[in-house]
């Protein structure tokens, strides 16, 4: 039987893999698609509770629409970045993240 | 006038002028204002100082300055006492002010400085009229170090000479270091009778057969500790060895300075002081024996290093110390009277020795030395008189005014102590030798250089004040001048023979083999490089001085090195530099450990809120 911690468990996987790309990659692209992924593994999580916590033999539609709040604020947020990491590569002409270390101090 | 306000007067009146000419110094026509606004307030000063002459004794305060009660309590004032000693010694002071502030203006008249020197003058006449009118040690110290500093103005008053800044340096530290034994002679006595600093008070405290106080209880040792301190203060300031060197290197000032402040006031301020503060002294023996011994010493001391000196200056410088010294010994010797006396037949006869130094300087194009004069007889006769009859009260001449308080300090060292007597006669001879010595090296024969032969008489100015100075040379011994002037004369006993025929005889041999070994020289037959060097004593000092400062500078440096620059400094900038170094390795700058610290911080947190805190709750 498929249970609930199996989906909890690919939605944890999803977002430990999302985390450690994040600190560990280069590419700033690439380091927001590994972010995009850990909202991925939130939004799993969200509709597995959804699906097997049931009230009244009926799933929880509460967290399903919150999926799609989230969704679209990650939508949102993608188009913010990317104007964010168009203006640095303007400035440095580098996609490298080690390039942005003006705050050294 | 009411009795507060005459004093008040009397030591403000220079204060002003002095403040009034530091304001106005700077200014190249003012200059002459300065100069006779200075006169101008030694001569109202002057007048107070005679309208104080009549008035009765008094004591009071002029301003409150410190009101502290609790342990021991501290009230000092400055105040004035006006008795007969104050009085009389303001005479002088004011006198002899004025007199030479008279012949500062023609003896300055073309010093660039001119302004500067009658402010330091007057800043002078302030001082040491607030030394005579003290009526508490608080009051006294104060002006104490204030004479100090206008000394020390006034020696450096050509500055760019380095040999007069030198010697400005060192009157006022050598001097510090007699005010150094003189303040705790003060806080001892201040400790002792629990509180009381006035002279009044004191005098209450130690007990005078009807009021006793703290301070008759104390013992032995600690009045005589205090009696000595204070002796320090005057060891100081009137120049007795060890701490004389200072006062033949004051003579790099103007004459006049030197006339006022290096003969007639200032250095005299410690042999006043002495009196004053008598009941202290007196209450203790060893202290008066020290002092005696002391003073007798410096007498001698004094007398043979001027045989030695061929600068005319020098010479009188000397000659003053040795005077100082006859002074002190006297109040050793429990005859107070007698070097108050003293110092006021000195006052006169040495203003009038220096200013007619400083006319003679002045004839002879500022030459000092005395191989390059002679034979001024016939070019300044003026000079030459006042100057021979001063000689003459300074040697103890019968008649003059010297021969009187001579003779009662050689009096009392013959009632009290055979050796003193014996050294002060000795010293009386050599008085006489080196004086002579002077007068004829310096006005007999013919002369020994251009600028002597080319010597014209001193301006009016200059000439006036050493007539008047040389009346009071021969008169001022006599009854009719000390009655009005209100001297401290002590009483003529018996006037005793053996004294007598001692002084006439130490005038006879001084002065005729003085005379009869320089007349007609033109260069010293003598040669003691022991008297001329001073014994040394300057080079001994100097040497003490290097020494005890290296090693002194050597452990301060150590000590410093260590703990303040170690321990309080480096110390404290090293441990801030490493732990800035490792708070700064946060700041990477460097997007992904910022994130990865963000997880982690995160992780921490939900490890808590989970596993740590829910079970804590239940």
């Amino acid at each position: 039987m498929i249970t609930l911690n199996h989906y909890l468990f690919v939605a944890g996987l999803l977002f430990a893999i999302g985390l450690a790309g994040v600190v560990a990659r280069r590419n700033i692209l690439v380091i927001y698609m590994c972010l995009e992924m850990m909202l991925t593994g939130a939004n799993l999580t969200l509709v597995a509770f959804s699906r097997f916590n049931l009230h009244d033999g009926l799933p929880d539609y509460s967290a399903q629409a919150l999926v799609f709040f989230t969704i679209t604020v990650a939508a949102a947020e993608v188009a913010v970045g990317l104007a964010i990491i168009v203006a640095l590569f303007r400035t440095k002409q580098s996609v490298d993240v080690e390039s942005v270390t003006k705050l050294q101090g | 006038m009411n009795q507060p306000t005459l004093p008040t007067l009397i030591l403000m009146f220079p204060l002003l002028s002095a403040a009034v000419i530091l304001i106005m110094q700077r200014s190249l026509t003012l200059k002459n204002v300065c100069a006779y606004l200075s006169v101008g307030s030694a001569a109202v000063c002057w007048v107070i100082s005679l309208m104080l002459l009549g008035a009765k004794d008094d004591t009071g305060t002029m301003f409150s300055f410190i009101n502290v009660d609790g342990f021991h309590g501290l009230h000092a004032d400055i105040g004035y006492i006006i008795d007969q000693q104050s009085r009389g010694m303001l005479f002088i002071v004011t006198f002899i002010g004025l007199l030479v502030h008279w012949y500062s203006l023609a003896y300055m008249k073309e010093d660039e400085g001119k302004a500067r020197y009658f402010g330091a003058l007057s800043l002078f006449m302030f001082s040491m009229t607030g030394i005579v009118l003290a009526n508490n040690f608080a009051m006294m110290f104060v002006f104490w170090e204030l004479v100090g500093l206008s000394s020390y103005l006034l020696i450096g008053h050509w500055f760019e000479k380095p040999a007069a800044c030198e010697a400005a340096k060192k009157a006022f530290l050598v001097n510090r270091i007699g005010d150094f034994g003189f303040m705790i002679g003060i806080l001892i006595l201040w400790g002792a009778s629990n509180g009381e600093i006035s002279f009044e008070g004191l005098k209450g405290s130690l007990g005078d057969g009807h009021t006793q106080g703290a301070l008759h209880s104390a013992p032995g040792w600690l009045i005589t500790a205090a009696a000595l301190g204070i002796f320090m203060g005057a060891v100081g300031k009137s120049a007795q060895v060890p701490l004389h060197v200072w006062l033949p290197d004051a003579m790099e000032g103007p004459t006049p300075v030197s006339a006022l402040i290096h003969a007639a006031t200032m250095v005299a301020a410690g042999v006043y002081m002495l009196v004053r503060v008598g009941f202290v002294i007196h209450a203790s023996e060893t202290a008066m024996e020290v002092i005696a011994g002391i003073g007798g010493f410096t007498a001698l001391f004094a007398a043979l290093m001027a045989v030695g000196q061929n600068d005319i200056k020098r010479i009188l410088a000397y000659s003053t110390l040795s005077q100082l010294g006859y002074m002190v010994m006297a109040v050793g010797l429990g005859a107070g009277e007698a070097g108050m006396f003293h110092l006021y037949t000195h006052a006169f006869f040495k203003a009038l020795l220096f200013l007619g130094a400083g006319a003679v300087i002045y004839a002879c194009h500022h030459e000092q030395d005395i191989w390059k004069m002679g034979g001024l007889n016939k070019y300044t006769p003026a000079t030459s008189i006042t100057f021979m009859i001063g000689t003459a009260a300074l040697m103890g001449f019968p008649f003059t005014s010297g021969f009187w308080s001579k003779e009662a300090i050689l009096g009392a060292a013959y009632d009290h102590c055979g050796w003193l007597f014996a050294s002060a006669s000795i010293t009386a001879v050599l008085t006489s030798f080196y004086m002579t010595r002077c007068v004829v090296v310096t006005f007999f024969g013919s002369a020994r250089s251009d600028s002597a032969r080319h010597a014209h008489e001193a301006p009016t100015k200059m000439i006036l004040p050493l007539l008047i100075l040389a009346v009071f040379a021969v008169i001022s011994g006599y009854g009719f001048v000390t009655g009005p002037l209100q001297a401290t004369v002590p009483a003529h006993e018996h006037s005793n023979g053996w004294v007598m025929a001692v002084s006439i005889a130490a005038i006879l041999v001084g002065g005729g083999s003085a005379f009869l070994l320089y007349r007609g020289k033109d260069k010293d037959p003598l040669n003691i490089p022991l008297f001329a060097n001073k014994f040394y004593i300057d080079e001994i000092y100097a040497v003490m001085v290097e020494v005890f400062q290296d090693r002194l500078a050597w452990l301060v440096t150590a000590l410093d090195s260590i703990f303040a620059d170690g321990l309080v400094a480096r110390l404290p900038a090293a441990l801030a530099c490493r732990v800035g170094k490792a708070a700064r390795s946060l700041q990477s700058g460097h997007l992904q450990s910022y994130t990865f610290a963000l997880g982690a911080g995160l992780l921490l947190a939900v490890y808590l809120t989970v596993f740590v805190m829910h079970h804590a709750g239940h």
